[in-house]
Parts: C-alpha cells; structure tokens; sequence
C-alpha cells in the first residue's frame, strides 16, 4: 500500500496533527512558565513587603527602618562575583575595599558589604597584606569554568 | 547596635576566647560585669575615626572591616578578635572607622570603664594590654 | 596446500564481495570527512571506524560478528538495541548545555517546536512511500537532527533499521554546515537576515536552578514517553547549575559522554554490515532524511516569519533555522550566514535558544511517536 492511502489506512494525519501540536503544546506551556519565572521569582523576595503591604500595617517609621538584610542566597556567588569582578576591572589591582563596596551599593548591588565578606571567605578577595586587596583570577576562573559547562 | 539579652549569650564560651583566657576568676569576674552582647546589621558604621573612643568590641560572629581615609582596610571575623584599642591608648582617639559587613554579634566594654579597669588593676591591666599589643602586632598596626 | 587453500577460505579476502568493498569505502570516507573536514569528528571517526569493522568479512558461527549472539560486538550493541547509550548521551548533553539565553527570551522555544513539523511530514511522506508506521516513525526521527534521538525511537520501534537511520541522522547532523545555508538563503530576504537581536537579559542562577526541574516535570507529565531522555538531559543540566555537583556534572560532560559516544559511535557503525545495509530500504532512508532536515529547517525559518508579524521586537528569522536540534552546529550555521550579511551581527548566543529548544522538543516528539506507535 502507497500514497495517501497508506498514510490514511495507518491514521497517518491524524497522528502527526495530534503530535506536532502535543510538541507545541509542551514548548509553550514550558516558554509561558519560564518567562514568568523570574517574576515569580521577584514577587518571593518581596514577600514581605508585599505581606505588610497588603494587610496595611506598614507606617512611616517602619517604612524608613532599614530592612533586615537577606543573605540567605549567598550560598551561590558567582553572579555577585561576576559583578564584583566588572567593578573591579574598572578599578585596577590592588583596590580598595572600603572604595569597592561603595561603587557596588551606588551601582545598586543588593547586599554589598555581605558580598564582599562573601567574597573574602570564599577566597575571591584577599589582601595584599599592605592595606589592599587583590582579586583571584584563578579561583573566579575556577568558579566560571564550573557555571559554564 | 541592638542590645542582645542575657540568655542570647553563653558565658562558658566567651571566658573560653584567648582575649579572657589567661584571666584569674576575680578578674574575669570584673570583666564580665562591664561585658555586653550586641547585635550589628550589614552596613552598619560600629566605629567613625577621629570620634572619642567610646567602645571596645570582641568579635563574637560575624564579618567586620577596618578602613582608613586613604582606602586602606583589613576584614576581621575571627571570633575573639577585639577592635577599638583607642579606648585605652592616648590620646582616646578612634584612628579608623569600622563597618559591618555582615550581620554579626559582639562584646561592647564601655570605653572610659574599660580605661579605668585597666588602670585601676595593674595585673589584670597589664595582661589585657598585652593581649592587645599582640593583636597590634599581627595586624602591622593598620587598626 | 589444502590446508593453505582452507585457510585462504576463510580470509576476507576470499570472503569479501563489492558490497564490502563499497561499505569499507563509505566508511573510509567518514572518517576523512571527520579527520580532514572536521564534521563532527567525534561522531564520525569512531562510526567510520565502526563500519570499517562491521564490514570485515567474517566466517559466521565464531561469534564474531556483530548480530552474532555472545560476540564482543553483540555486547557492546547491546546499549544501542535496549535504548542505554542515548539517555546517557543526553546526560552528558545537560550537563555541558547553559539554557540561560532560552530562559532570557522563552518565546524562542516556539522555533524549536515548528523545527520538529520535519519530523511529523517525513513521517507521511514514509508512510506513502509504503514504509510500515514503525518505521516511518523512525525515519520521521531523522528531521528533529539529533542522533542520539533517532538512535533511541528506532532501537524501540525498528531495530533493523538502527544502522542506515544512525548513519543517516549523523551524516546529516555532520553536513548542517552544507544543507541548511541555501535552504536559509532561499526563504529569507537580505533584509530579514539583516536584523540584530535585542540584548538578552541577565538570567538568575535561582531560575536555571529551576529550570530543569520544572523542564522535566512538565514536559514528562505531557509526554511521558520522552522520560528517558528528557530526564538524564535535565538531570545533567541539574548537576551543572547546582555547582555543589560540579563533580558529577564534570563527570557526565567528560568521561561519561565521551565512553558512551565512542561505543554508540563504534557498535552503530559496525551494525552497518553490507547485506543488512545496502538495500533498497536504507536508500528509500537516506533520501528521506534528507527530505525531513530540509523540511525541518524551512519550518523553522517560515515560523519565524510568522512570529515577526505578532511581535513588537522583531527576530531575525535565520534563528528559525537553528530550531533543528544539532548543537550547537545549526547556530553556528546561523551565526555565520548572519555574518556573511553583517559582520557586526553576532546570532550565535541567540542561535543557541531555539537549538537547546530543538533538543527538548525532538525529544519530546520521539517519545509521542513511540507511545502512538506501541500504544
């Protein structure tokens, strides 16, 4: 059997019409997902402030309280790295540390001084033992390499 | 700087850091009535140079940096690291200004008390005036 | 002599006829393309080689031969016929893949769909030439462009065909560079291949953390079919964003991928033994294959079209072209042809969305293909 006579005898349309749209409906409802994500994403970290939002109970000596810092994401520091390592680039070798987290927090950086103690801890930052400090190539190069592959 | 109360804070454990270790009971004893358990929060400014030395830290937890006017800095978060050797050196100066980097828990000893415990007691004076020239030695005297 | 003369009967020599001899020369000639060419030489050296060893004339009954039961090859074979080597090729595949420039613009996955109507229209157009359904299917596979794909369907759905269809999915795979340009050329405007892309944006650690879990979950309740792949590819892509796993993921994009392609790579070609392999099926195979890489890369290219008409920032429509799953050589592809217009417009990163797509989505249309099928 040839032709459009094998491909109706095996259900040949019908299987491919039902397939590509099965494909297109696993693409979109994944792409539909993942373009909200990071608004979800960014809806979580302001939780809350959105909470105190919503139930009111926010006046204006809360509000210009300075929040409680959030450094529960540091365990991962390759894009505050990433960031630190731009800056950096821009500020020559040894830097100033005190000068570093101040051109962070005006670039609006979340979290500047924990990230730098971050940084030094992790081993990214360490100092020249002269009052400056240098920044590891070879651990940040270690640290891209790994988010790379 | 929030004050921490009592219970937040394990006495066992701060007699134990080297800065209190070589104290006899009686004097640890005095230094434990000046001690106080305070909180910092990232970013926080513990100390501005050139003000009245009017505290000196013990590093309980927590990531603090020393910086001068000229850029120069060096982080501390050992746990018993002390900052503010001003409060018992003249001329009671502040000679750099302090931030905390992360949240972070410390000892407070009031200065001008501090000052007077290590004048009024030569032993226990000379013991903790040595720990801190120690400390100054290790630093290379950036602090 | 009688003893000389029963030896020399059992030679290569004395066994070998012109189908050897033409195979030993197709397989001669894929390990020049990947050696002196450089198309995909890490697939076609070692099923070059492969063919050359499934073509050596051997004396059946010593279990030499590959579809000999208790041979070395037969063993090695084994991790093709039950489906084991491409979902461990598709771990090795996530854990070197960033979906970071899928999950800046996710509405690029949708060229990675409208790649895979080849797979679906070569299904038909099988299906008419009187292929039976499993084998259309497998043949379909071809056009989502991705080996370790068509290996898997065809090992579930027609296993004697696993030889042409492997080498028909990878020579095709290897010659991107050389069918999809005039296929690019021909159904775009100078003006279209002109257009440069908008920045993407910068995408979180957190949401590729997210990513593969949400990937396979969805994309597994849909069609459960593609869980093998699908899950050892997302799997790998865990491992390398989770970091605290960097071992494993080095693992799996290292000696894992390359152990399993040197022995898909080796046992494929060696399935490719004349008297199963030249006949009038494997011919009927190959021009399909071909037919289905066109179709995949002109619907990629027409659906990017389309999407300009709806979109406020328009794409440039070669991207279409990288919907077929061969990564990363169709974004390369598109990057070039781009270049060839205007040497500033950098598509490559961009490319690289519908590509990492295509993978997803070849996928998925195998594993819809087999539940039709068995189902």
């Amino acid at each position: 059997m040839n032709g459009l006579e094998a491909i109706v005898y095996h259900n040949g349309f019908s299987m491919a019409a039902v397939g590509i749209s099965i494909v297109f409906t696993a693409l979109v409802a994944l792409s539909i997902i993942i373009a909200q994500l990071h608004k979800l994403l960014l809806v979580w970290d302001n939780r809350k402030a959105l909470i105190q939002k919503l139930r009111g109970k926010r006046n204006a000596s809360e509000a210009a309280k300075a929040p409680e810092p959030d450094v529960s994401d540091f365990h991962n520091i390759h894009e505050e790295a990433r960031q630190f390592n731009i800056l950096i680039q821009v500020m020559g070798e040894p830097f100033s540390l005190p000068e570093l987290i101040y051109l962070a927090e005006t670039r609006g950086i979340r979290h500047p001084h924990a990230t730098a103690a971050h940084l030094i801890t992790k081993g990214l930052v360490f100092p020249d033992n002269k009052g400056f400090f240098l920044w590891n190539h070879e651990v940040y190069n270690q640290l891209v390499k790994g988010s790379r592959h | 700087m929030r004050q921490l109360n009592a219970q937040e804070t394990d006495i066992n454990e701060i007699k134990e850091l080297g800065f209190f270790r070589d104290l006899l009971p009686e004097e640890w004893a005095e230094v434990y009535a000046l001690l106080n358990h305070v909180s910092t929060i990232e970013g926080e400014e513990l100390i501005r140079e050139g003000d009245h030395a009017h505290t000196f830290f013990i590093i309980l937890r927590g990531h603090f940096m020393i910086h001068y006017r000229d850029g120069r800095a060096l982080t501390l978060n050992q746990r018993g690291d002390i900052i503010g050797w001003s409060t018992v050196i003249s001329p009671f100066q502040y000679t750099a200004n302090v931030t905390s980097l992360t949240e972070g828990e410390l000892l407070a000893i009031p200065g001008d008390r501090f000052l007077e415990l290590v004048q009024g007691h030569a032993a226990l004076g000379e013991k903790l005036v040595k720990k801190i020239n120690e400390t100054l030695y290790h630093r290379q005297s950036l602090d | 002599m009688e003893l000389f003369l029963d030896f020399f009967a059992n030679t290569g020599f004395a066994m070998a006829d012109y189908r050897n001899l033409i195979m030993l020369g197709i397989g001669m000639l894929f390990i020049y393309l990947g050696i002196a060419k450089h198309y995909e030489p890490l697939l076609l050296v070692p099923i070059g080689f492969g063919i050359l060893l499934g073509n050596i004339p051997v004396f059946k009954g010593l279990g030499l031969g590959i579809y000999e039961p208790n041979s070395v090859l037969h063993y090695l074979y084994f991790g093709v016929t039950q489906g084991i080597y491409p979902p461990l090729v598709f771990l090795g595949i996530g854990a070197m893949t960033d979906f970071s420039t899928l999950l800046a613009r996710p509405v690029l996955m949708l060229l990675g769909a409208a790649a895979q109507m080849g797979i679906f229209m070569t299904f038909l157009g099988a299906l008419a030439l009187g292929f039976a359904p499993n084998e259309a299917a497998s043949i379909g596979i071809i056009g989502g462009a991705d080996g370790p794909t068509a290996i898997f369907l065809t090992a579930k759905l027609a296993k004697e065909l696993i030889g042409p269809i492997a080498v028909a999915a990878y020579s095709y795979m290897a010659l991107v560079p050389v069918i999809q340009p005039p296929i690019m050329r021909l159904l775009t405007t100078r003006k279209e291949r002109l257009v440069q892309m908008e920045e993407p944006r910068q995408v979180s650690k957190r949401e590729k953390l997210i990513f593969p879990i949400l990937a396979v979950l969805l994309c597994c309740f849909i069609a459960p079919a593609a869980l093998p792949l699908l899950g050892l590819l997302f799997l790998g892509n865990l491992l390398k964003e989770a970091v605290v796993t960097e071992r494993l993921a080095q693992a799996a994009r290292t000696s894992v991928i390359d152990s399993v392609t040197i022995l898909l790579g080796m046992t494929v070609g060696a399935s490719t033994q004349a008297d199963v392999f030249l006949t009038g099926k494997s011919i009927g195979i190959f021009v399909l294959g071909a037919v289905s890489f066109g179709v995949a890369t002109a619907s990629g290219l027409i659906f990017a079209k389309i999407m300009n008409l709806f979109l406020k920032e328009k794409i440039n429509p070669l991207l279409g072209a990288a919907g077929v799953s061969a990564v990363p050589d169709s974004a390369r592809v598109v990057h070039m042809v781009g270049q060839e217009e205007d040497p500033t417009n950098y598509l490559l990163m961009h490319a690289m969305a519908p590509n990492v797509s295509g993978v997803i989505g070849s996928a998925v249309g195998a594993g819809i293909l087999w539940s039709f099928i068995i189902g």
